[in-house]
This record gives structure tokens, C-alpha cells and sequence, in this order.
């Protein structure tokens, strides 16, 4: 079973990751071998020390490694994890998805409590909107009420 | 939006040299039998389709007959490929075949069928190969409409004419002679030219069509069978063809004789005349104004009126002889505006009607919302009370006026309490005065109020030394400032409660929140309504004209009014001189009787007397129980004081009381009103808007925090779509995974990608 070692130092969240392939070899799978956490011996070469990802051809899939070991016998056990991302998410462009954040959305209506607003400030600005009407003037502002008279 | 499965595409439709302005639709060159199917463009019409906003008379909205093609065959819908009649259309025109069918038909039905498209018929009234199309596009400048009427004298409804409605409201003599309009309708002027500046001719080759009402009437059945009703223009004196206005049609009667069953017909208010239903109308002003508002229905440009006496050919689109419909969400309602205002409708600048925001797929609520507020205006209603106006400096001597008017009364020739009586109406002259207000404005700025101040009138004394401005009204709605409320934050739900609130601090109304969603993007508003009978103020809070919400307070300070109770001062003086009077007549009898019979014994008290006068003295003024006690001293020291005596001296005592009780008659005072607290004068007498928003932490980086956690959304579509767009959070459905290979994620690894997900990916 070949497997290609790869050294990435992309995100794990990132369903392209940049990968450096460091070299393709023959492995040997331990007894039970679980595709989606695979565990892989390999002949001891310095170089694959540097290896993080690793993509096995036979389950088209990309795993993370995420434990290695040297044994004796010049022996390196690497221990891997299935990368879904990388592995499927090429293939569900027509996927449905409903975003709830996103980077690139920017402030929305939509409310964000984990936006860092200080509850205990307030950016207070004050504008008058009216002006001439109540005026304090004493010119005829007086009303006088009274009976009698005509209505001319 | 163009229903090309219809329609075609645009390029397809078909022009004509006659209206370069405008491309029709090219769903069907001929209409004839068995053309028709399911609507679907290249020679098929659409059956009971709605027009888009690029097609029909948008303004009239989806609910409109123009705005549909239906079509019916005896008064059923259309079902299959038969020979169905063409119902409603819409801006429609026949560019060759009207004068050689209106040559062909029966004679006896000299107009019938001489416009629309009609299937073939046994009698001979082919429709030959009328070009119909309808109008897809057009210059709303490029069209003046015409407002035309039919009319006809109130006995003969066979002497039917047809005028503009310039014409016929310019002529009275034609309004007396033709008191009925059975008609009315909408022609159309065609611009060609390139310009604003029109240059439009009727060209008679293009002929607008259209269809009027027939559902809401109810069909009967004369001597005739009555099916439904085909509807059309009135061309009888003209060449042109009209769009009927909605209640408006001409309707033909086609006889039983030869099986041509059309017609229904309006149970009342309508006349047979030969072959056509009249919906007589009287030429009153609520009904010319019903035409004017359905004319404007159309979101159109028409005219009128004549009174500029311009050719309609060249009239300039601005003249107040032309309207223009108002739409509100592109659908009219019969407003309009009119003359230069037509330059501030936003038809002036559409290029297309498609620039219209109708869209008959999407309609917008069909309720029409009344979003203006009105605040009505206020009569003076009570002719009992009359309101001065005055300044402070004119109150000044009221009271002053009100003693002298008193003092003037001679008492000795006019009993006091009648005179005030009868020029106060009460017996006090405070009564008439029911308050004294102070204002924090110029009253007479802000109500209707006489020309010229004018005396204060008391009751009935009019004081000519005071004067001030009598109200009219009760009411006085004045502005109260603005402001246009426009995001902060982007238009956010930082702009929003309860991150941003709006607090409106109201002079003599306190404080109030309001809610910024209500007033983004609009323009906040304040009205103040002040009654000035009892200065309460409401102040009304808008968004742009719609009332919203409203605070009350009072912005008036009573002042009281402190006068004498003249009534009762008068009858206290009076009370007193009369105790006075008998008093005195009470010592002069005494005397004469002492005189004649009981000389010695008054002599012989002379000095008992007069230490009375002592003791009495010293307590004079006060309670009467004073001088008694006096009097017994007196009568004591004097021995063997004989009955007599003390008559003598009790009459003494009540003349002097009396005299004393004249001479410290208290004055009763008397006021109106009290002082009401007057700490809102000390306010900031402007409205203002307080705006509390919220403020970020000093460190907040947008660009850090958008990486790393991304910004709150709700965003539905398909991964894909979020390709590039950095962080992703969200709820992605993980069915129909298939890699290159035919290989599918496992359910753990489907959990594995939504779990993915959730917590974030940059696709």
C-alpha cells in the first residue's frame, strides 16, 4: 500500500491545505486497520519525521498524522487521523449550507454576541431639533380667558 | 422582469416605423383560430397570464383587467385551442388591419368588431389578419394620454358626441347641450422625436385598444340572450381608438337574430339605444374628478384640461393641463400630480415602463396603507368665552379698570349690585375672568387670530385701554423639528435596539424612547399640538408623515387673579349705614321721650353717664360683650338706675357699634385661578435627540475578529458559494457525496464534516 507523506502547515480548517510532499512509500498496515484512523509502519528515514499529513491512495483520502513513533527495527509507526475536509469537501460544492458566521459577511443585521461591545459604555451624541417655537417671549403670550363679548 | 417563456426575448419583438419609441411583443403575427395554445411565445398568445411590468399598463397593478389576457369563449375561460376571444389587453395597437375590417363588417353594426382581434365568424365579421401586438416597451414620456368623454344631450342618446375633456369642461354651452357622459376614455399621442420637447402626432395607423370592466356587472336579459359583454373604445367620430376607463365602456349589443350572444349588462342606470349599453352619467365635479383619479390610475402622462389653449401635439409634459399618476409601490391610486410638480414624479425620469418596481409575479401588498397622519384644524366653538392674547404689559391696569368701572356707580341714583349685575352678568365682576394663562410663545404666531387686537371685553364693558388678539381656534399644530435618521454602523444590528436606542427629550412632555427600527432611513418628525384653552401639549412623534407615537404635558403656567368681591362689600356698606341710620333714630327718640317726662333722672346721672362713657371707651371696637360688662359697671356705680337709663344707654351703645362697624367694613377679596408650578420654563425649551450607541473594545480589530471568529450572518445557499470567503460557519448537509472514485464519506465521516462545519472551515 503506497502512502504519500506530506509536510502542510495549513489550518486544519482549511479544506485545501498547502502540502509539500515529502515522499511516496510502501506501508505497512498494522492488524486492524481503520481507514478513518489508520495506524502505518514505516522504515525508518529522518526525513519522514517531518511529516504531518499523508494521503493514501488506496481510501482516496488525506489523513493528519497525529502521533509518530520510532520502534526498534528501525521502525517509524505513524498514527493518522482522516482529514474530512480535504478528503470530501471538494466534492460537495452543491451542498446545501446554511452560514451563520462568516469572515467575509462583515457585520450584519444578524445580532453577534461574541462582538466585544462594552455593555458599560455608550457613545452618547445629542442633537436639537427643534428651534423658534417655544421662545419665552412676552409679547402676546398671554391668554385671557373670559365670558362675554360677541364672536367677531 | 420579462417572461421570455412567453414573450421571447426582447430582441425578437417585433418595431414599427410608426412607433420607433416603443418595441411590441411577437407572441403571435396573426391571430386566428387554432393559433392559440398554452401561451408560449412564437405565434401562440398567453392565456390568463399576467403582463409583466414591461408589458402592461404596470400602474394599474396585477389585480388590474389591463394587466391580464384572458380568454373566454361564451363567458368560459379558455381550455384548449378553440376559437376563443382575446379578453383584456393591454396597450394594445393594429397597425394595418382596422380600416379594412371596418370596411367588411355588417353594416348593421357599423363599429362592431372594428378593433380587436376576433375569431372568425359566420357573419361575415372576420377578423381579416389583424396584426394585434402588445406594446412591450415605451418611453412613459413618449405617450401623452388625452382624456376623451363621450356625451350626449339627457333625451337623446343617439346624438352622442365625442370631446376632450378640455374641450367639453372649457365650452358651458357644450355642458348644457350634452349634460351626459356615457364614456369615457384614454387616446394616446405618440412622440417620436428624441427630446423632452414632444413633437407627437396621433399617427392613424396605431391604434390603442384596450378592455374595460364587464366582471362586476351583473348579466340580464332583455329581449336579447345575453351572454357577456364585449367592450371596446368609442371610435364613432374619430379615427382614434381609446383605452376605456374602468366603469367606463361602450358596450355593443350583437342581436339573437344570427346566434351572436355577446353581452351583459349593468342591471340599472343604463340605456338601450339601438345596438349599445349606455352607463348615462351627470357632469358633476365629484364625477369629472372620478375620471381624472382613474386616468391617473395609469401612471401615465394626460391631459386634462385646455386652459393653457397649447396643441396637445406640443405641449411641454410640465404644463398644468397635464397630470401624471403617482404610484405608490408601482401601482396607482388616483393621486397624481400636476403642471411643474409632474418634473418631482418619478415617472418624469423612468426611460422604460419597465423602470417601473411592479412586478405582477411578486405584487405588492394589495392593501394600501394610509401612512400619512392628518391633524385637522379646530373652530372656536364657544361664543360665550372669548380669548385674548395679550402682552404681559397689557394686562397691566386690568384689575385697575375693573374698580374704576365699579367706583364709577353712582349709588345714590342706581342701585349698585344691579348695575354690575347687568354688565358682568353676575354680581361679581371677577366671575366673567375664567383664567389667566402664560404661554412660552407668541400665541398669535402660531393660531388663527383676529386681524387687529382688539378691546377686552368683559362681559359686557369693554375696556378700550386693554387690547389683544382674539383667537379663532382652539389648536395650534406647529413643526417641531426633524431629523433624517440614517445608520451608524453600516445599517447593522449595531444601529438597532438594544444596542442603539433613541431618546427624545420634549420640552413640557418629559422624555421618551423610541425605537431606532421604526426611523431608520426616514425621517423623524415632531408635531406639536398645543390647546391653548388649557395648554396641554401633545407632541406627536412621526416617521416621515405617519404618527407613531405622542407625549403629553402642559405648557401653560395659571396665574392667578385676585379682585375684590364687590357684591358683598357693597351689602356690607349698605348693612352698615343702616345700622348706623337706626341706631341714631333709636337715641333721637329716646331723647324726645326724656325730654318730655324723665328730665330729673337724666339729670341726676350726668355723672354716672358719663364714667360709662369711660368704661364703655376703653373697650369700644371690640366684642359686645365688653360693653355689657361697661354698661353693668356703669349702672352700678350710678345706684338706683331707673329703666329708663338704661335704654338711654343701650341706644348709645348700638350707635356707636354701628358707626364703628361702618367706618372697618372689611374688604372681601376673591381670586381666580392659583399659581401652577412654572420649573418646565427652566427647560431647554428645543426638542432634542439623544442617540446612545455601543462602543466596541479598544482592541477590537475587524479583521483579527472576522478571521477568527466571523461576523454573525444568515446566509443560505450552497458551499460553493462560500468558496474564498474565508472563515465558514454553519449547518451544511452532507447527502450526495460522491468522490471521483464512486466512494461516499461514512456516516461517521459525515458527522466528522458537519461537526467541520460547525465549528468553522475555510473553503
Amino acid at each position: 500500500m503506497q502512502i504519500t507523506l506530506y509536510q502542510t502547515n495549513s489550518e486544519a480548517a482549511r479544506v485545501n491545505k498547502n502540502l509539500s510532499a515529502i515522499d511516496t512509500v510502501d506501508a505497512v498496515p498494522t492488524d486492524d486497520f481503520d481507514i478513518l484512523a489508520p495506524v502505518i509502519v514505516l522504515d525508518y528515514d529522518a526525513a519522514y519525521l517531518a511529516a504531518n499529513y499523508v494521503y493514501i491512495g488506496l481510501f482516496q483520502r488525506f489523513y493528519f498524522i497525529t502521533d509518530r513513533a520510532v520502534t526498534i527495527g528501525k521502525r517509524i509507526v505513524i498514527t493518522c487521523a482522516v482529514d474530512v475536509l480535504m478528503s470530501w469537501a471538494q466534492y460537495m460544492d452543491n451542498n446545501d449550507i446554511t452560514v451563520t458566521r462568516s469572515q467575509a459577511a462583515g457585520i450584519t443585521k444578524m445580532p453577534d454576541n461574541k462582538l466585544p461591545i462594552i455593555p458599560c459604555e455608550k457613545e452618547i451624541t445629542s442633537t436639537i431639533l427643534s428651534s423658534g417655537f417655544f421662545t419665552k417671549t412676552d409679547t402676546n403670550s398671554y391668554l385671557l380667558s373670559v365670558i362675554g363679548g360677541d364672536n367677531t | 422582469m420579462i417572461n421570455t417563456e412567453i414573450y421571447g426575448d426582447p430582441s425578437t419583438w417585433s418595431s414599427t416605423q410608426y412607433v420607433p419609441f416603443a418595441k411590441t411583443v411577437n407572441y403571435g403575427a396573426t391571430i386566428q383560430n387554432a393559433e392559440l395554445t398554452d401561451g408560449v411565445n412564437a405565434g401562440k398568445t398567453p392565456v390568463n397570464e399576467l403582463l409583466e411590468n414591461s408589458i402592461c399598463t404596470a400602474a394599474l397593478g396585477s389585480e388590474s383587467l389591463y394587466s391580464n389576457i384572458i380568454w373566454e369563449h361564451n363567458g368560459e375561460l379558455a381550455t384548449d385551442t378553440a376559437d376563443y376571444t382575446p379578453y383584456f389587453y393591454a396597450n394594445c395597437y393594429d397597425s394595418s388591419g382596422y380600416i379594412a375590417d371596418r370596411g367588411t363588417i355588417n353594416t348593421n353594426f357599423p363599429l362592431y368588431n372594428a378593433w380587436k382581434p376576433f375569431q372568425a365568424d359566420t357573419g361575415g365579421r372576420q377578423n381579416k389578419s389583424l396584426h394585434s401586438r402588445v406594446i412591450g416597451e415605451y418611453q412613459p414620456k413618449k405617450i401623452l394620454y388625452e382624456l376623451v368623454v363621450g356625451v350626449c344631450p339627457s333625451d337623446d342618446y343617439w346624438s352622442m358626441h365625442m370631446y376632450t375633456l378640455g374641450e367639453y369642461l372649457g365650452n358651458s354651452s357644450l355642458q348644457t347641450t350634452y349634460p351626459k357622459i356615457f364614456y369615457a376614455g384614454l387616446r394616446a399621442y405618440f412622440d417620436s422625436s428624441t427630446t423632452d420637447t414632444p413633437n407627437r402626432e396621433l399617427s392613424a395607423s396605431v391604434r390603442l385598444f384596450g378592455a374595460c370592466i364587464n366582471r362586476e356587472l351583473t348579466p340580464f336579459e332583455l329581449n336579447y340572450k345575453i351572454d357577456y359583454m364585449l367592450c371596446r373604445g368609442f371610435n364613432q367620430h374619430y379615427s382614434d381608438t381609446h383605452i376605456p376607463l374602468y366603469g367606463m365602456p361602450r358596450t355593443d349589443i350583437l342581436k339573437g337574430a344570427n346566434n351572436y350572444n355577446f353581452c351583459l349588462a349593468p342591471e340599472s342606470d343604463i340605456s338601450f339605444e339601438r345596438d349599445y349599453i349606455h352607463i348615462m352619467h351627470d357632469n358633476t365635479p365629484d364625477f369629472i374628478n372620478y375620471l381624472i383619479q382613474q386616468a391617473a390610475c395609469f401612471g401615465a402622462f394626460v391631459r386634462i384640461s385646455n386652459d393653457s389653449g397649447l396643441p396637445t401635439s406640443t405641449i411641454p409634459l410640465d404644463n398644468n393641463d397635464i397630470i401624471c399618476g403617482v404610484l405608490v409601490n408601482g401601482v396607482g391610486h388616483g393621486d397624481y400630480t400636476r403642471g411643474v410638480d409632474n418634473r418631482n414624479n418619478d415617472i418624469w425620469e423612468w426611460q422604460t415602463n419597465r423602470d417601473s418596481n411592479f412586478d405582477p409575479y411578486n405584487p405588492p401588498d394589495p392593501t394600501r396603507y394610509d401612512t400619512t397622519t392628518v391633524f385637522g384644524s379646530s373652530g372656536l366653538l364657544n361664543t360665550f368665552v372669548q380669548y385674548y392674547a395679550l402682552s404681559g404689559a397689557g394686562l397691566t391696569g386690568l384689575c385697575d379698570n375693573i374698580y374704576s368701572y365699579v367706583n364709577s356707580v353712582d349709588t345714590d341714583t342706581e342701585d349698585i349690585n344691579k348695575a354690575i349685575a347687568k354688565t358682568f352678568y353676575t354680581n361679581n365682576p371677577l366671575d366673567v375672568i375664567i383664567s389667566l394663562k402664560r404661554f412660552p410663545f407668541d400665541i398669535t404666531q402660531y393660531s388663527s387670530i383676529t386681524a387687529q387686537p382688539q378691546p377686552v371685553k368683559l362681559g359686557n364693558l369693554s375696556i378700550f385701554n386693554i387690547t389683544g388678539y382674539k383667537l379663532n381656534g382652539q389648536y395650534t399644530v406647529m413643526d417641531f423639528g426633524s431629523y433624517d435618521c440614517h445608520p451608524y454602523f453600516g445599517n447593522t444590528f449595531l444601529d438597532y435596539a438594544p444596542y442603539t436606542y433613541y431618546e427624545l427629550i420634549i420640552p413640557f412632555c418629559g422624555s421618551t424612547r423610541i425605537d431606532p427600527a421604526v426611523f431608520m432611513g426616514h425621517t423623524l418628525r415632531l408635531k406639536m399640538v398645543v390647546d391653548l384653552y388649557t395648554g396641554a401639549c401633545t407632541c406627536y412623534i412621526l416617521a416621515d408623515n405617519l404618527c407613531i407615537d405622542s407625549v403629553s404635558g402642559n405648557c401653560a403656567i395659571d396665574i392667578p387673579i385676585t379682585g375684590i368681591q364687590s357684591a358683598d362689600f357693597q351689602n356690607s356698606v349698605q348693612n352698615a349705614i343702616t345700622n348706623v341710620k337706626n341706631a341714631r333714630i333709636n337715641t333721637a327718640a329716646y331723647n324726645m321721650r326724656g325730654n318730655l317726662a324723665m328730665s330729673p333722672v337724666w339729670t341726676g346721672q350726668i355723672g354716672g353717664n358719663a364714667l360709662f362713657k369711660g368704661g364703655a371707651a376703653a373697650r369700644i371696637g371690640n366684642a359686645l360683650s365688653g360693653i355689657t360688662s361697661s354698661l353693668s359697671s356703669a349702672l352700678h356705680f350710678g345706684g338706683n338706675v331707673a329703666n329708663a337709663q338704661k335704654e338711654e344707654a343701650e341706644n348709645y351703645i348700638a350707635n356707636q357699634k354701628a358707626e364703628y362697624d361702618l367706618q372697618h367694613v372689611q374688604t372681601p377679596f376673591a381670586s381666580v385661578g392659583s399659581q401652577s408650578a412654572a420649573n418646565s420654563y427652566v427647560e431647554e425649551m428645543q426638542a432634542r435627540l439623544i442617540i446612545y450607541r455601543p462602543k466596541f473594545a479598544v482592541d477590537y480589530n475587524e479583521s483579527v475578529y472576522a478571521a477568527t471568529e466571523g461576523h454573525a450572518c444568515l446566509i443560505n445557499g450552497k458551499v460553493s458559494d462560500f468558496t474564498d470567503k474565508g472563515l465558514t460557519i454553519g449547518n451544511v448537509k452532507t447527502n450526495s457525496i460522491v468522490n471521483n472514485a464512486g466512494m461516499s464519506p461514512t456516516a461517521a465521516e459525515q458527522a466528522m464534516l458537519k461537526n467541520a462545519f460547525s465549528t468553522g472551515v475555510i473553503l
